[in-house]
């Protein structure tokens, strides 16, 4: 009896432990890991749907290079040019947001976030449409806070990432809403260990079988008005990310720290290519995984461990076993 | 009759000048070339238990000599759900407008747990007929 409880103690204490030390073994993210995840046009074009996505560009916040090239696109009568609005808004037929991971150091990876915008306009300009419009910074994450960091100053928790044996606490700050005149927050409201119940999660990369963590943010509000320009909006968001990697497989990401890093201040939030629930299980809100080269560890039917988890289960079923087995000797093998 | 004729012709000639009067004030207000149109869109829904959406929004836009502008105070945001049904709204609403776009957008969730976005946009700058079909007037 005893032995079996110092065993499953044993066991469990391991499986704690081995969670602690491999923060980035088990999120999979090492040099090269790379993820994009997109808003697709619906099959046949734009025709018929209405214009497609729109986003919401803060230009003080995007890369120089890349704000320089914007403001070359506006006309004279912007309203950023001219009356002072804060932002830029848009509208496109595809997004893809993409991170790659460029170097793991210790504690920090550093991660490139781009976020491509295709046949853009500008403020309506329908006379102009941008092919391609791309907005890419490399972000400093730190794996023992999952914070990001610019210059040594915390600029928001990853919304892309969580770590599965840590995610963020209710309540905890994810990230500031820019370009508004008074400070919106967004934070933590809820964590679920089973975000979509017994459904399935469909991807443009693949289904995820449940468990499935999600997160949601608490409601935020905004509202802002100027002498030719109005804006207000706000909501709540929700994120859905792998068991096992904690990497984000869907959410509805209208607003999120990476896109703020970006300078990015909203994008629209529902495909207009495929949603709501079918035999195979849920097509989630937003953007979801498109490509990527991280190996689920729940991938396939294969039947040999591809991942340590896999090991991680046979052990405790190992233990278990042995634990049982010493209980029933012990008992007089009766 | 002589003295109908003359106040007629006075009536004429007054009448011309007020006319060049009014035609240089104008003038100096908005250059010639200025109209304006009347711009909506709206995006709504009816299902059969009776739950319903609307998002709508419409202003007028001014277009002198080419460039195309919202005249922001005339824009109206309007939005709405079945509240009584159950039908909630989860997102926003969002409710944007500057000189050149105007939009109002949110994410209605049914009764069903069911979600999806109304959206309803104008612009100032005529759009191309791939978008005419939008249901926004032009």
């Amino acid at each position: 009896m005893k032995t079996s409880r110092v065993l499953i103690l044993f066991f469990l204490l391991f499986l704690i432990f081995s969670n602690g030390i491999n923060t980035h073994a088990i999120l999979n993210l090492h040099e090269g890991t790379y993820a994009t995840y997109a808003l697709l046009e619906p099959e046949g074009g734009p025709g018929g749907v209405k214009d497609l996505y729109m986003f919401i560009l803060y230009p003080e916040g995007l890369p120089p290079n890349v704000r320089n090239r914007l403001i070359g696109y506006l006309s004279p009568d912007s309203p950023w040019v001219k009356d002072g609005f804060p932002f830029i808004i848009g509208d496109c037929t595809e997004v893809f947001l993409e991170f790659e991971i460029l170097k793991v150091l210790d504690n920090t990876a550093s991660i490139n976030v781009s976020i491509t915008f295709v046949n853009t306009t500008l403020e309506g300009d329908y006379r102009r449409i941008i092919p391609n419009l791309t907005i890419w910074e490399v972000l400093d994450l730190n794996f023992s806070d999952m914070t990001y960091y610019e210059n040594g100053t915390p600029i928001g928790k990853a919304t892309l990432f969580i770590d599965p044996s840590d995610p963020p606490k209710p309540g905890e700050v994810l990230f500031s809403l820019e370009g508004l005149s008074m400070d919106v927050n967004v934070s933590v409201g809820n964590v679920t260990y089973s975000a979509y119940g017994n459904s399935t999660v469909l991807t443009y990369y693949r289904p995820f079988r449940p468990p499935h963590i999600g997160m949601t943010t608490r409601r935020f509000y905004f509202s802002e008005a100027g002498k030719n320009w109005s804006i207000s909006g706000g909501g709540r968001e929700e994120y859905t990310y792998d068991f096992l990697t904690g990497v984000m497989i869907a959410g509805t990401f209208s607003h999120s720290t990476e896109l703020m890093a970006l300078g990015v201040f909203d994008i629209d939030s529902m495909d207009r290519r495929i949603r709501g629930k079918s035999e195979d299980g849920v097509w989630p809100d937003g953007i979801k995984l498109y490509d990527t080269n991280i190996a689920f560890p729940d991938e396939g039917d294969s039947s040999y461990p591809d991942s340590p988890w896999r090991y991680y289960m046979y052990s405790g079923i190992l233990a278990l076993m042995a634990s049982l087995l010493a209980r029933w000797w012990k008992d007089g093998h009766g | 009759m002589k003295g109908t004729v003359s106040a007629l012709l006075l009536i004429d000639f007054i009448g011309y000048l007020i006319g060049n009067f009014v035609v240089a004030v104008s003038q100096s207000n908005a250059p010639t070339g200025c109209w304006e149109m009347y711009k909506h869109d709206v995006d709504d829904q009816v299902w059969d238990n009776g739950e319903w959406y609307w998002a709508g929004v419409r202003g007028y836009v001014r277009i002198c000599d080419g460039s195309a502008s919202i005249e922001t105070t005339t824009v109206e945001h309007i939005y709405g759900v079945s509240w009584s049904k159950g039908t909630k709204i989860i997102e926003g609403p969002y409710k944007v407008h500057t000189s050149k776009v105007a939009y109002t957008e949110f994410e209605y969730q049914r009764i069903t747990g069911e979600t999806g976005w109304a959206y309803a946009v104008i612009y100032a700058t005529p759009v191309p007929s791939r978008t005419v079909a939008t249901g926004e007037s032009s």
